[in-house]
Order: structure tokens, then C-alpha cells, then sequence
């Protein structure tokens, strides 16, 4: 079918594409709420639903069986991943720095990662790595301590004999604050775990069959993200859209304290490189999380954020 | 629009311009040159802010530096490093060590001390003990800070989740070796206070600190939230700042009110220094200024006003006092004059207007002049029109005009024999009948014509009604000498009528609307039809028309109405007793002696018996071609079939003859020679058979050929009996013919051959002529032989017609039967002319061949 009307392009049919979250709808999605709801993935010629992840849920798998085409993972997870011989790779980096923190209550006595030993920890699919890579920092083994999975519930926290919480500093950890709890937060940046946050994931086959899929994709992720950044008191109501039951003052909250972990104020928004992701693999190798070394060519790719930006 | 008016908003718009122009022009120069001020002062506070922030920042890579370098500092780092981790010795030396550095703490110069371990970044001991254990590993100040003393600038604490700046120095021995590095968190208080000190007496000046990352590094006065590396701007402002440049621009600021901003791009921190004020305040006196001038303007402008309308007062009165004393003399006192008094253009009008005046009164005692000769001029034309009227009385026809109700109203002198014959007089009323017709007449509503004789005379008299008026016209025309032409051209069709009636063939005269006007009684001898029929039913013309020819007829009839048929048309017809006769039909357009066409007039002749005579002669025909065509396939196939059987007889007789000659008895001898001489004269019958039938059959194509050329061939092949019986040969020049040239050659070889053969006593002379005839050449062959009796000159040219005995000429009779079949093979002709004991000449005719 050719377009009739002068002066328009034709509109083909959308693609409709499934994006795996790492994580229930909220603020930590922000940018591809805007995306979606602004028309940017429309103008890309994409329809997109989101598949909701959460503690247990394994958000790898669906990418490479293409249940997903793209999905929002934690670094390690994609580097992991890879070691398995997984084909996914990361095309761009949301959260430049890790906001996965852990905390206790400021007078549970527990103020640094080696208070954990001997301790119920909750974690989840994402924290685990980070969990696992700063204890090791400090010369912790796996066995001095052992992990939960609970959901994202901050009456939980209160209630479970669980004392150590992982969780993002600006999604739980802001939550349970906002409630009332006097914290200590332990920064797993201060102790020398300089992982990235969520990054974009997608397959080797959809890079190799479709890259002007992928790379419409990121561009209109990218745009929504610009977007939240830019006017963080817009995406409440943008992220009730998917998620009724949240208060649209807490994701706004959420989404202004995740601006310096997505906009550093370095390269652009999005930007990956290549001495961080070397840096996590080391550090994953060096505590004994990664076996063999890898290539970590393999894990992600910039070509989608070069052309991008070279635009 | 009143002139008053017009002057008044003349001198309100041209004074509302002018106050316009000077109001704007001061408007906006107070505004520029307080715009320019206001600018000044912002950048003389930002270059003053900047200067204060190096300053501090400065001071701060000093205090730093100076307490990485004093000997206590050193002696307890150095202590601290020498003991193992977490031994007694080690717990002494950081708790000296932050003795050592407190007093800094508290003083106020920095947040926190620490001492980190130059190979991991580690804090080691802190003034803070939460800080303890801690790596720093990545961060600029210590990467930079292991060399030289180093100020990180602002940047976000990800565990402070705020804004951060720290300085940093080497921990250097004596001797040079790198002990550790000395890091001291700056207190951003100071920062804070440096940006936001205010010295104006403004209300909305405010400065502030922006990151390349769009967020605010201080707080800025006016916003109400707390935006410390929260919240993003994006003005424009800040996009310029963050291209390196300094500038200043009006705009909206990140609350969106409009505001003059001076930015600063600071290069040696990395940020954007923004020291702003609102518009509205900066330019208030100029607003008020603007007010001002809006107000005595309006006070100007009414002043005008009111002067424009005295001024335009005193224009117009003096022209108020001419347009009365020009209504006055618009409504008839033409002896108004209006006072000449002023100099003016006024004056000059009234000079003009009683002048126009003076030559208004004149002129309109010529109008009444004027009306005078047309009155006259009315009666003239009046006299004009009753002449006119008398018109119709001397009309010689005979004009009336009648009430529909019958009564005379009007009738001129010509009708007066109408008048006579009706007995009535003007005013009286029409007999009945013809009040009848007049009712008659009106109640159609068109014309009607009736002829009326009168006497002598008969008039045509046209009835006219005019229904709106109640009356008709009758206009009358004397007819009687067309009548009497009319009669004798009755007589004389009378009398032509007379001469078709009793014609042989079937004469009809058919009108344009198809309907016979005449046919001629003779129709029924040939169809059975009577003309009545015919007259009655223009259709059974073409009904009794045969089916198979009726639609070349019907086309004929359709088609060829206005033309004249050359060729008579044949077909045939079925009468009325059942019969098919053929006729031969003719026909031509007729037309009036005014040109108009009056129909057709049509012959039909019955040519029944020549058809049938036609067509038995067609037959015969025929069936003649198909005899001879029969024939001589017969003649073909029997000469050819007995020649074989023959030629066994011929060979066995002369075998016969020569073997038993003289042995058997002579009337034996005598049988043989005649069945030899038999049978040979047989082959020779049938051979001269098969000749002839070929000729026909296996002909050489007919193609130009010189006559000369065969003649020369005939006597080459004739040259013994020429020369035997010295026989004369002339011949004249000889044409090209169109012939098949062995034939001629045959054609020649025959004739000249017959004319040696019929000789007289004397020696053979022969000439062979030509003349021209039309498309064919004419020759002749001519000899002095012994003659051909006239009775013969058909039978010669018959198969096996011998005029002699075989004793006296021999040969079968067939030569000059070939010459004539030859002949027609070419379309010509051949005869013969001979006179007994003198000679013949035989000619023939030949197409030409060019």
C-alpha cells in the first residue's frame, strides 16, 4: 500500500514489540511510560505493552525466547548471562549509577557490609550480584550470610525477621523512609561497586535481523527518558497509567531522587562505557561470581547510541 | 461626513501621532538606558561572585595542602600506616590522627578529614568514623589528589545524596615517598553564602549555581522547593551557559516570568553561574515612566480637540450662510445673489454661484422657448398620424372590422360590394351565417381564410381576431383572376391526365407526404390493382413488391427521393391474381415552377416477356458451353485412346504389305494397300484431332510477340513447298501482338500453307496485310489461288469440312477449323472474302501488344 496525500509520509501498520521489566510498574520505568504515552514509540511505528517483573521473576529468559523483544536488566545479570553462553546484550545503560542500596533500621546496629555476617539479607534477582560482589569486597564468602527473596512491601519490612534490605535508594528505601523508619543505608559505591544500574537488553538475533527495530526503539526510550528527567513532575500521573494503585507523589519523589543516576552530568543520557563494564566483570571474576574470563565485547554494543547521538 | 467633523479628527490624529511618536521614542530610551544599568549591575555581581568563589576555593586547595605538609599530620599518618590493621597500635594512631585534625573540623573549614590509603583509596581514619572502611577509590579527588593538591568540584554524593566538593593533598615523608592522601569535605554552607549574598535594595535579584548536568548546584531564593541537584532547568539561559559562553538575555527564567539574566560559565568548576532579576522590577520607572507619558498625552490630545473644533467653526459658518442662500434659490427665488464680500476663496465661490445664477435664469427662458416648438411640433405629427389612419380606407381590398357579437364597426370603400351583398350598412350586424363564422372564428383564437364569391368576383377574406379587444379584422383580397388561371390549369392537367390514362405503362405521380396524387388506370392491367387501390393505399406500392426485391425498393424509395434514377431499376411483383412479373421501374423528382418539391413522378414498365426471354436465352447458353466444353474433352480423350490401338493396326498391315506382297492374289495386294492407306489416313484424322483439341487445352501463355518474327518462322518451315511451286511471298511492316507465339506460327503455317495448296495454274502469290482497328490489329492473308464459293465461306472453318476430294488436295479438312479456334483463343475474329478462279483473302484480327 503507497500513501495518497500529498505531503504525508505513509503510516504503516505498528509493529507491536513486548518489553520485559525488571520490576512492577513505577517511577524506575518513568522513561518508558513517557515514551509511550508522549507518542515516541508511535513515531517510531511501534506498539509496545510491558511484561511486569518482580523478586522472582526471571527477566533474562523472555528476551532470548522472544516472549520480549527488549527487556530492563541489572549489568551483572546480562554479564552472567553471557558466561552462559545467553545471547543478550546491553544497548544502552538507564541508571549510570547503581541505586541498589541496602538498609536496616539506624538502631539494628547494622552501619557497614560486614555487619551483615551472620544475617537473613533480602535481595532479589537483581541485588543478588551486587550483594554478592561487595561482600566479597571485604572479604565476606557467600556462606557468612544468607538471602531472601520478599517482595516490595514496605509492611514487610517492619513485620519479617529479615534485618538487611536491599532495594533501590530511590524506589523501597524512599518508601520506608517516607513511612516514618530512621535508616542506615549501606552504599555498595562505598565500597568499590561501581556497577551500572538497569540497562536496555535485547537479542543477538534482533541486533543481527532488525537493527532499525532496535535502534527505533532506543531512540524513543532515550527521548522518553530526556523527558522524565526534564519534567519529573509529570510522571506521576504517567506511571498511574500502568500501575493504579501508586501514589502519584511518591513516583514523582522516586523519579526526582533517580535524576543524578540517570542524568550525571557526563556524555549523554544513556552513554555506556566501556571501563565500567570491564571494571564489573573484573570485579565479578575477582569474587569469584564469574569463573572464566569473558569478552566483554560481547556483553553490550554502542552502536545503537552512536548513531543516535551522532544525529 | 459633517466638514466640522472631519476638520476636529484632522487635528486629533495628526496631535494622537505626534504624541505617539515622542511618547515611544521616550518610552523606550529611558527604558534601554535603565535596561543597560540594570545589566551592569547584574554582571558587576556576577564578575564579583565569581572572583569570591576562586577566592574561597583557593583557599581551600591551601588549607588543605598546608595541613597535609605540617609535621604532625605527617608523624601520625605515618605512624598509622606502620601498624597493622586493626591492632592496638593502629587504634592510637588514628585516634592522634584525628585529634591532629579535628580543631580544622570544628573551625569550620571542612566537614570531614580523612586519611586514605593511596593504593586502594580506603578511608583509613576520619574524623567521622562512619566514613571509616570506605573506599574512594574512583573518586577525582583522590586520583588527583595522590599528586597535588586538588579541589574536586561540586558533584553528587551519592551516600551524602547532595552536593559535595572535597580537597585533597599528598601525605609526602620526608623523603619524598607517598604516605597517604588527605582528603577534607568542604562545608557548602560557605559556597552557598558567597552566591546568595545580596548588596542591592532589589526584591527579585537572585543568583545561583548550575551543573552540566541541568540541575542546581545552590539553592535558588525564589523557588520555594528545596532544588539542590533535584531539580533540572532547562532555560535558555543555562543552554547558552552551557556552551561556554558568557551573555545576557531577556527571558523567561526557570519559573517562566520573564526576567534579565547575565550568565557565567565558570570553566575552572565546571558550572554556570546565573545572577538574574524579573523584568518587572528592573524596568519598573521605565513602566512608570511609560504611565506618565499615556497621561499627558491624553491630556494634550483633548486640548487639541477642543481647538480643532473652534478653528473648524469659524471655517464653516461663512459656508452654513452660503448653503442657506443656495437652498433659497433651489426652491425658486432666482433673484437671491449671495454677498461677494470676502477676499477669500469663500468670496471667489460666491462670485462663481451668482454668475451661475445669472446664467440659470437665462437659460431657463430658453427651455420655455424650446417647449413652445415642440408643442408645435406635436401638432404636425398629430396631423401626421390622421393621415396615416386614412390609410386603410384607401386600401382597394376591402378592410372591416367587426364586433365579435357581429355588429360593423369600421369597413373602407372597397368593401362596399361586401357590404352590398351581406345588405348591411356600418354599425348594422352581419347575416347569421356569418356571425356564425366570426364566433366561430374567436373561439379558435387563430386566423381563418374563406373564399367568397361576390357576383363576378371572389374574394379571399382573412378573419383576424384580437381577442383582448372584443373585435376581428377581416382583410379581404380580390382572387378572381387567380381563380380563373386555376381553372385553366385544371383544364390542361385535364387533358394531360388524358394522354397517361390511356398509356401503356404504369404512370404514377406520388406527393411528398407519400400519398399517390395520380396513377394512370394502366396499373391494373399489370398488377390487377385498380389506380383506386393505389390512392387509397399508398402502402400496397411497396406491399405487392416481391419479398426478395421489396427491401432494394423500400432503400430506392427512402433514399433517392430528391434524385433522378439514370438507370431504371428492375424487380419483380406479385399481383393481385398471384402472379411474379418483372418491371422496370423510373422515376425523378418533381418540383413546382417556384422550385419547391411537389413529390415524384414514376414509370412502370411490365417487361415480363423479354425477362423470360432473358433468361431462356441465358440458359441455352449455358447449356451450350457445357456441350462444347464436353465435346471436346470427348474429341481429347477418344483421338487419344484410338491412336494406340491404331498404331498396332498401321504396323501390322505395313508388315503385311511388305512381307507378302506379290504372293497372295491381286485383289489381296489390293485390300492391304487400301487397309495401309486406311489406317495412315486414320492416324492423320486423329493426329489433325488432337491438334486441334490441344489448342484449347495446352496453350502457351499469351504474351506481347512480333507478327514478323512468326512470319519469318512460317517460311523457314514452309521453305521446300515455296520453293517447289516458286511461290511469292510479300508482307507488309508487321506488328507486336498479345498472342501465343507457336500458335501464330500454326496460324500462319495454315493459311500461307492452304494458299500454296489451293493454287491456280499460275505461280502462287501471297501478301500478308495489316491495318489497324481500334484495340486489335487487322491482317489479311491474300492470295491468287483458285477461290472459295461464297456458300462455303462459313463451312471452311468447320471440322473436317472438305470442299474437294481427297484425290484432288489432300490433307483431313481441320487446318482452317485450328485457325479459328486459335483466333477465338485470342478473342479475335477470322472470316474469309473469295472470288472463284481469282483468289481469297482470309483476315483476322489480333489484340494489340503494347
Amino acid at each position: 500500500m503507497t500513501g495518497c496525500m500529498p505531503g504525508t509520509t505513509p503510516t504503516p501498520t505498528p509493529t507491536h514489540i513486548t518489553v520485559q521489566l525488571s520490576w512492577t510498574n513505577q517511577a524506575e520505568f518513568a522513561g518508558l511510560y513517557a515514551a509511550d504515552q508522549l507518542g515516541y514509540f508511535g513515531e517510531a511505528g511501534l506498539q509496545v505493552s510491558f511484561l511486569e517483573g518482580g523478586p522472582e521473576v526471571d527477566f533474562i529468559t523472555p528476551v532470548i525466547d522472544g516472549r520480549a523483544l527488549f527487556g530492563i536488566a541489572q549489568p551483572a545479570d546480562v554479564i552472567l548471562a553471557r558466561a552462559d553462553n545467553m545471547p543478550v546484550r546491553s544497548i544502552a545503560v538507564i541508571y549510570r549509577r547503581n541505586p541498589i542500596v541496602f538498609f536496616a533500621l539506624a538502631d539494628s546496629g547494622i552501619s557497614r557490609p560486614q555487619d551483615f555476617v551472620g544475617k537473613k539479607i533480602r535481595s532479589t534477582f537483581s541485588a543478588d550480584q551486587t550483594l554478592r560482589a561487595m561482600m566479597a569486597r571485604i572479604g565476606v564468602n557467600a556462606d557468612q550470610y544468607e538471602t531472601e527473596y520478599l517482595p516490595s512491601d514496605v509492611s514487610l519490612f517492619a513485620s519479617s525477621d529479615v534485618p538487611v534490605w536491599a532495594g533501590f535508594i530511590n524506589g523501597l528505601a524512599l518508601e520506608v523512609q517516607q513511612t516514618g523508619y530512621k535508616l542506615n543505608i549501606i552504599y555498595p559505591d562505598d565500597y568499590g561497586i561501581h556497577f551500572y544500574g538497569d540497562v536496555l537488553i535485547t537479542s543477538d538475533d534482533l541486533i543481527r535481523n532488525d537493527p532499525d527495530l532496535v535502534y527505533r526503539f532506543t531512540r524513543a526510550v532515550l527521548k522518553g527518558w530526556t523527558y522524565a528527567v526534564e519534567n519529573p513532575q509529570n510522571v506521576g500521573l504517567l506511571i498511574q497509567e500502568y500501575n493504579p494503585d501508586v501514589d502519584p507523589d511518591v513516583e514523582i519523589d522516586k523519579m526526582t531522587a533517580s535524576i543524578p543516576f540517570i542524568n550525571t552530568g557526563e556524555n549523554y543520557i544513556g552513554w555506556m562505557k566501556p571501563e565500567v563494564w570491564i571494571a564489573m566483570e573484573q570485579t565479578l571474576r575477582e569474587q569469584g561470581v564469574l569463573a572464566d574470563t569473558l569478552d566483554i565485547e560481547q556483553v553490550y554494543t554502542r552502536q545503537f547510541l552512536e548513531e543516535i547521538y551522532r544525529k | 461626513m459633517k466638514l466640522t467633523l472631519r476638520l476636529t479628527l484632522v487635528f486629533m490624529l495628526y496631535a494622537l501621532a505626534l504624541l505617539a511618536i515622542v511618547a515611544w521614542l521616550a518610552y523606550n530610551s529611558g527604558k534601554e538606558s535603565l535596561r543597560s544599568a540594570t545589566v551592569s549591575e547584574l554582571q558587576s555581581t556576577a564578575i564579583e561572585k565569581q572572583a569570591a568563589l576562586d577566592e574561597w576555593v583557593e583557599e581551600k586547595r591551601t588549607d588543605i595542602s598546608s595541613l597535609a605538609a605540617s609535621p604532625t599530620t605527617l608523624e601520625s599518618a605515618a605512624a598509622l600506616f606502620a601498624a597493622p590493621r586493626g591492632s592496638a597500635e593502629a587504634r592510637e594512631a588514628r585516634a592522634k590522627f584525628v585529634k591532629e585534625v579535628r580543631p580544622r573540623v570544628d573551625g569550620g573549614e571542612f566537614v570531614v578529614v580523612m586519611l586514605l590509603d593511596p593504593s586502594n583509596g580506603q578511608v583509613i581514619a576520619a574524623t567521622d568514623p562512619t566514613e571509616e572502611g570506605k573506599f574512594k577509590e574512583n573518586r577525582l579527588f583522590f586520583l588527583n589528589g595522590r599528586n597535588a593538591p586538588y579541589v574536586q568540584s561540586v558533584y553528587y554524593s551519592i551516600s551524602l545524596q547532595g552536593p559535595a566538593m572535597t580537597a585533597a593533598a599528598p601525605v609526602l615523608s620526608t623523603d619524598g615517598k607517598l604516605l597517604g592522601v588527605l582528603a577534607g569535605r568542604l562545608n557548602l554552607e560557605k559556597m552557598n553564602a558567597i552566591i546568595n549574598r545580596r548588596a542591592g535594595l532589589w526584591q527579585t535579584d537572585e543568583a545561583f549555581l548550575v551543573n552540566t548536568s541541568n540541575l542546581f548546584v545552590t539553592q535558588p531564593r525564589l523557588s520555594p522547593n528545596t532544588a539542590v541537584l533535584r531539580q533540572g532547568v532547562y532555560s535558555d539561559a543555562i543552554i547558552r551557559c552551557q556552551a561556554e559562553t558568557n551573555g545576557t538575555i531577556s527571558a523567561l527564567d526557570y519559573r517562566k516570568i520573564p526576567a534579565l539574566i547575565v550568565y557565567h560559565w565558570l570553566p575552572e568548576h565546571d558550572l554556570c553561574l546565573i545572577v538574574k532579576i524579573d523584568q518587572a522590577e528592573a524596568l519598573g520607572p521605565a513602566f512608570e515612566f511609560g504611565r506618565k507619558v499615556v497621561l499627558i498625552s491624553a491630556i494634550a490630545l483633548l486640548g487639541a480637540t477642543v481647538l480643532g473644533v473652534l478653528f473648524s467653526r469659524g471655517i464653516t459658518r461663512p459656508i452654513r450662510e452660503m448653503q442657506s442662500g443656495v437652498i433659497r434659490f433651489g426652491q425658486g427665488e432666482s433673484d437671491i445673489r449671495l454677498p461677494e464680500s470676502s477676499r477669500d476663496e469663500l468670496g471667489d465661490l460666491a462670485r462663481e454661484f451668482n454668475r451661475m445664477a445669472a446664467s440659470l435664469v437665462e437659460k431657463d427662458a430658453r427651455l420655455h422657448e424650446y417647449a413652445t416648438e415642440l408643442e408645435r411640433k406635436v401638432e404636425e405629427r398629430t396631423e401626421e398620424i390622421a393621415s396615416l389612419s386614412r390609410f386603410p380606407t384607401e386600401n382597394p381590398n376591402p378592410v372591416l372590422r367587426i364586433l365579435n357579437n357581429g355588429q360593423i364597426t369600421y369597413a373602407n370603400t372597397a368593401s362596399q360590394k361586401l357590404l352590398d351583398m351581406w345588405g348591411c350598412e356600418i354599425n348594422a350586424y352581419l347575416p347569421a351565417e356569418w356571425k356564425e363564422l366570426i364566433a366561430e372564428t374567436v373561439k379558435s383564437g387563430s386566423d381563418k381564410t374563406v373564399d367568397v364569391p361576390c357576383n363576378r368576383f371572389v374574394y379571399s377574406i382573412m378573419i383576424v381576431p384580437v381577442s383582448e379587444a372584443g373585435y376581428v379584422n377581416l382583410y379581404g383580397r380580390d382572387i378572381t383572376g387567380r381563380r380563373r388561371a386555376e381553372q385553366a390549369l385544371f383544364e390542361s392537367e385535364e387533358k394531360y391526365r388524358l394522354i397517361a390514362d390511356n398509356s401503356n405503362d404504369w404512370i404514377y405521380w406520388i406527393k411528398p407526404d407519400r400519398n399517390f396524387r395520380y396513377v394512370s388506370p394502366s396499373c391494373k392491367r399489370i398488377t390487377g390493382f385498380t389506380h383506386l387501390d393505389f390512392m387509397t393505399n399508398p402502402h400496397l406500392f411497396t406491399e405487392i413488391v416481391h419479398p426478395e426485391d421489396r427491401e432494394r425498393i423500400e432503400t430506392h424509395t427512402e433514399e433517392n427521393r430528391d434524385e433522378t434514377i439514370a438507370e431504371p431499376l428492375e424487380y419483380r411483383i406479385i399481383t393481385k391474381a398471384g402472379v411474379v412479373r418483372w418491371i422496370s421501374h423510373s422515376c425523378a423528382p418533381l418540383y413546382s415552377t417556384d422550385g419547391k418539391s411537389i413529390g415524384r413522378r414514376g414509370t412502370n414498365r411490365d417487361i415480363t416477356d423479354r425477362k423470360r426471354a432473358e433468361v431462356e436465352l441465358h440458359r441455352t447458353l449455358e447449356e451450350l458451353k457445357a456441350s462444347n466444353t464436353e465435346l471436346e474433352q470427348f474429341a481429347y480423350v477418344a483421338s487419344h485412346d484410338l491412336q494406340e490401338p491404331l498404331r498396332g493396326i498401321a504396323g501390322l498391315a505395313q508388315l503385311l504389305q511388305q512381307r507378302y506382297h506379290g504372293q497372295l492374289d491381286s485383289q489381296a495386294d489390293e485390300f492391304i494397300d487400301l487397309i495401309v492407306d486406311g489406317t495412315q489416313r486414320m492416324q492423320t484424322l486423329i493426329n489433325d484431332l488432337l491438334a486441334y483439341s490441344r489448342i484449347g487445352r495446352r496453350g502457351e501463355v499469351i504474351q506481347p510477340t512480333d507478327t514478323e518474327e512468326a512470319l519469318k518462322a512460317t517460311m523457314k518451315n514452309l521453305d521446300v513447298a515455296i520453293r517447289e511451286y516458286r511461290a511469292r511471298i510479300t508482307h507488309e511492316s508487321l506488328p507486336t501482338v498479345k498472342a501465343d507465339a507457336t500458335q501464330l506460327i500454326q496460324l500462319f503455317q495454315n493459311l500461307i500453307g492452304n494458299a500454296i495448296k489451293f493454287r491456280s495454274e499460275r505461280p502462287p502469290e501471297i501478301h500478308i496485310g495489316v491495318t489497324d482497328a481500334g484495340d486489335f490489329w487487322q491482317f489479311s492473308v491474300h492470295d491468287n489461288g483458285i477461290g472459295i464459293e461464297p456458300q462455303y465461306f462459313e463451312r471452311v472453318f468447320q471440322v473436317f469440312q472438305r470442299l474437294h476430294t481427297r484425290r484432288e488436295y489432300k490433307g483431313t479438312g481441320i487446318g482452317l477449323a485450328i485457325c479459328k479456334k486459335i483466333i477465338e483463343r485470342h478473342r479475335g475474329k477470322i472470316w474469309v472474302e473469295s472470288e472463284p478462279g481469282v483468289g481469297a483473302t482470309f483476315y483476322f484480327t489480333l489484340p494489340k501488344g503494347n
